[in-house]
């Protein structure tokens, strides 16, 4: 089949199931949040660790709840990595050294899967199963709950409680994620992902030599890897690998459950906010700013310069013949606009400009549409910034969603779309400022000197404190400085944006409401969509042109 | 199936250290930003 035509069909196909899926799944996660049931499971469940289902939390209450799980989380995964060694189905691998131990604790605590190891030959089944692949759900189900906090801001009036962190946790966890990431688990089996517990079968090639091919529980895995926007993949070379993308089918079911929550939590956000069309605004701006970034990314990998690129089509380098152009830049732009990070081409391999869009569509927060739940709060925080702007041009009090927006939320607004870039920028030049650090980085880490050296270094961070966990792959990040430096950048990246969010959610749901007027701006139009989407964009252009100027965009002009 | 001892090490402290105060540094951070 023409290649433009199955590109066209692929998007036409993946634009239908989100919009079927999107008002079910929305509506579905906004009963769930807002019931006032519990299963029996579930009330099990609370008597087991002390929780009061029906106790509400003030935002601190809750902060301390998602610091305290997530802290015990880092800890575990640490531990279990360290005693590898006398873990059961380890497969005869040797503990995990103590600097990549506490960079994988971190980067699956925090939804981000970095992984500075080749996972199929450095992890026995023990580790990724009660070590990665229970983070892969309840980091996810976190970032939802810490979402729903702040719609609860904007719901509620003159109230100092943000719900229940436990009670959140449970039911996104048991009643949304493992439902789902079960059933799209035996689709992938269904589909030829492998799910086994082989370890590793010696074969004899048809040249008469041996190869050693590795199994494992691949599919399950690699549902809620999907499903919670993780993106750590069983293989070294993630969706790329055969066993765990085997074909287009499987391909576009993993696009279809990166996407889904995230685009469906603003249906959730507006029906919370009992007001559907200020959800319909927020998914508009993150569409928006999806198809822009898709197509560039697709324009710029089937115009590839060179002799190679235009006898093969397009820049064919580091990605599956079997896939071809537009769907691995569909599935890399999914992964960079979501906080997934998983990979069906070498991100290292696009060309110059290509490989500067996932550097964007992370820079942009990653909010279009995000991450499991920090989607959804990246881009409500835009939209208080949005809505402040507004209100700096007409000389008007801002307020949103009939809170109004005074100094203390514009400061946390503020505080918020500042951290990333500051992990991202330090961690950058931390890396070529020192010198001890500089001629490690050098002789060590860039296997690409010059510009792409540095983009390979940018990138890192930029993953890393965006909680993507994408890489340039052309970087050995498995060093004493990269494996400190990206753990710290992926925990501060998640969990100072985590403080943020909460405290301006205890802060709005305290406020009453204000009845809109006729001076209100309204928030449901699209003009307020064309203003956020420009504030997204502006926001991180400030912020990343220089560094931007100085790497992809100088290589793609040499 | 060869023969892994279990060892901790000095490194094992600073990290499970390192990691007990980073999250103590971000309550820090939300104790200052509640007093915004």
């Amino acid at each position: 089949m023409d290649s433009s035509l199955l590109a066209i069909l692929q998007v036409g196909a993946l634009v239908l199931i989100l919009v079927a899926i999107h008002r079910p799944l929305g509506d579905y996660m906004a009963r769930i949040y807002s019931s006032s049931k519990d299963l029996r499971v579930e009330r099990g469940f609370y008597r087991l660790i002390g929780v009061d289902a029906r106790g509400e939390q003030t935002w601190m209450a809750y902060l301390r709840s998602v610091l305290a799980f997530s802290l015990v989380g880092v800890l575990l995964v640490y531990a279990l990595q360290r005693a590898q060694a006398i873990l059961p189905y380890s497969l005869g691998f040797p503990a995990i050294p103590e600097g990549l131990s506490f960079n994988t604790a971190i980067s699956f605590v925090t939804n981000t899967n970095w992984q500075s190891y080749s996972p199929d030959v450095t992890l026995g089944y023990t580790v990724q199963l009660a070590g990665l692949a229970v983070q892969n759900f309840v980091s996810a189900a976190v970032g939802i709950a810490v979402a729903i906090a702040l719609v609860r801001g904007f719901a509620r009036t003159r109230q100092g409680t943000l719900g229940n962190f436990w009670v959140d946790l449970t039911r996104g966890t048991l009643r949304l994620l493992l439902p789902l990431a079960a059933l799209t688990a035996i689709v992938l089996i269904a589909g030829g992902v492998i799910q086994n517990f082989a370890g590793f079968t010696d074969v004899t090639t048809l040249t008469g030599g041996t190869q050693s091919i590795p199994g494992g529980p691949v599919a399950s895995q690699e549902a809620i890897k999907m499903l919670g926007t993780n993106g750590g993949g069983f293989f070294n070379a993630n969706s790329a690998h055969p066993f765990e993308n085997p074909t287009g089918f499987t391909n576009l079911l993993q696009i279809v459950l990166m996407l889904a929550i995230p685009f469906s939590l603003p249906r959730t956000f507006g029906v919370m906010v009992g007001d559907k069309r200020q959800g319909f605004a927020i998914l508009a701006a993150m569409a928006a700013i999806f198809v822009v970034s898709l197509t560039a990314l697709t324009l710029f990998e089937l115009g590839g310069a060179g002799t190679a690129p235009q006898l093969a089509g397009g820049a064919m380098e580091g990605k599956e013949t079997r896939f071809g152009i537009a769907t691995s830049t569909l599935f890399g732009s999914t992964s960079t606009l979501t906080s997934t990070g998983a990979v069906n081409s070498m991100h290292d391999s696009f060309t110059s400009l290509g490989g500067m869009m996932p550097l964007i569509n992370m820079m942009l927060g990653e909010v279009a549409p995000g991450g499991v739940g920090s989607g959804l709060y990246g881009m409500l925080i835009l939209a208080v910034i949005a809505v402040f702007i507004a209100g700096l041009l007409v000389g008007r009090t801002p307020e949103y969603l009939g809170k109004k927006l005074g100094p203390r939320e514009i400061k946390l607004a503020s505080l918020y779309i500042l951290v990333t870039p500051t992990l991202v920028l330090a961690g950058t030049a931390l890396s070529f400022a020192i010198p001890a650090i500089r001629d490690d980085v050098e002789s060590t880490s860039i296997w690409n000197p010059g510009l792409h050296g540095l983009t390979e270094v940018l990138y890192a961070f930029t993953s890393a404190a965006n909680n993507n966990g994408s890489a340039f792959a052309g970087l050995t990040a498995n060093t004493p400085w990269f494996n400190t430096a990206l753990g710290v950048a992926m925990l501060f990246g998640r969990f100072i944006p985590i403080v943020l969010v909460l405290a301006l959610a205890g802060s709005l749901a305290a406020q009453p409401k204000i009845p809109s007027t006729a001076g209100t701006l309204p928030t449901h139009r699209p003009q307020f969509v064309g203003l956020l989407v420009g504030v997204t964009i502006i926001v991180s252009a400030l912020t990343y042109f220089p560094v931007l100027a100085l790497a992809p965009l100088a290589e793609g002009l040499q | 199936m060869p023969h892994h001892p279990m060892e901790f090490s000095l490194l094992d402290l600073v990290y499970v250290l390192g990691i007990f105060a980073a999250f103590a540094l971000v309550g820090l951070i939300a104790w200052g930003v509640s007093k915004l």
